[in-house]
């Protein structure tokens, strides 16, 4: 029955790998941004405040070496929430399979990682599957 | 998360190329407004949505797309855009279709795909486990 509930919705498909628009940053992919000392800060400090709030932690108590999921119990969805934050801050387009690519070459375990991976995705968009971090 | 239990059988004229299985809690999906808002577009498609936003349980529908989602990445064991995987689930039993993308189904050789939903709990500590199987 289910399909005929699919035919029936009157949504546009959205299927395909169009970016996904972002308040703020309409073609942020296309130039590369520049990433200063201020916007970095900016982001390890949404990182880290991100991560003390979803693992209920003081932000004194999480350190660029810390674990997301040995020690924080981090998984896939917080990194998603996480991006979401990014997407809105910085209109953000990367596709989530370029993303992923990336991550499976280049994981990022730790808060420093992650805040290294965040910066990169800032500064390159889509085109970090080609940047050598 | 407490730890669930269950068997399930499953039988099929075409043997499935890949399987994943994933779990959550719904209570993660809480706070998402999907309501004013497209919350995750990375995650969730403007139909899974606009689907959404007429259930009687939005938390568990959210949940057991992002789940769907998941399995469908362990199965395929690469990574892919979790908008070109649709997951519309109103809490109905048994085999639920997975919507995937053209592309998607190209690259992997697969065809079709189907998920089954078993739900612990209720309200907030309600958990989902989605099995997918992709053929």
């Amino acid at each position: 029955m289910l399909f005929y509930v699919f035919a029936a919705l009157p949504v546009p498909a959205l299927h395909g790998t169009q970016p996904i628009p972002a308040p703020g940053g309409p073609g942020a992919n296309e130039l590369m941004r520049n990433v200063g000392p201020k916007e970095v800060a900016e982001i390890r400090q949404i990182v880290y405040n991100y991560f003390a709030d979803e693992c209920d932690t003081d932000t004194a108590k999480l350190s660029d070496t810390t674990n997301i999921i040995e020690e924080l119990e981090g998984d896939s969805l917080m990194l998603l929430s996480l991006l979401e934050i990014f997407r809105k801050k910085y209109g953000l387009t990367i596709e989530l399979k370029t993303l992923g690519k990336h991550l499976m070459r280049k994981p990022a375990n730790t808060i420093g990682q992650v805040i290294q991976l965040t910066t990169q995705i800032v500064q390159h968009g889509d085109n970090i599957v080609n940047v050598e971090l | 998360m407490a730890t669930t239990s269950s068997t399930w059988s499953f039988e099929s004229a075409t043997p499935p190329r890949f399987c994943g299985v994933d779990a959550e809690r719904t209570a993660r999906f809480a706070a998402l407004d999907i309501r004013r808002d497209r919350p995750l577009p990375f995650v969730f498609s403007a139909r899974e949505v606009y689907f959404l936003r007429r259930a009687r349980n939005v938390p568990l529908g959210l949940c057991a797309s992002f789940c769907c989602k998941e399995s469908v990445f362990k199965a395929l064991g690469a990574p892919y855009n979790f908008t070109d995987c649709e997951f519309l689930y109103a809490g109905e039993p048994g085999f639920v279709p997975i919507r995937l993308a053209r592309g998607l189904c190209r690259e992997h050789r697969i065809r079709r795909g189907v998920a089954i939903v078993r739900v612990a709990g209720r309200g907030v500590r309600a958990e989902v486990v989605v099995v997918v199987y992709l053929f």
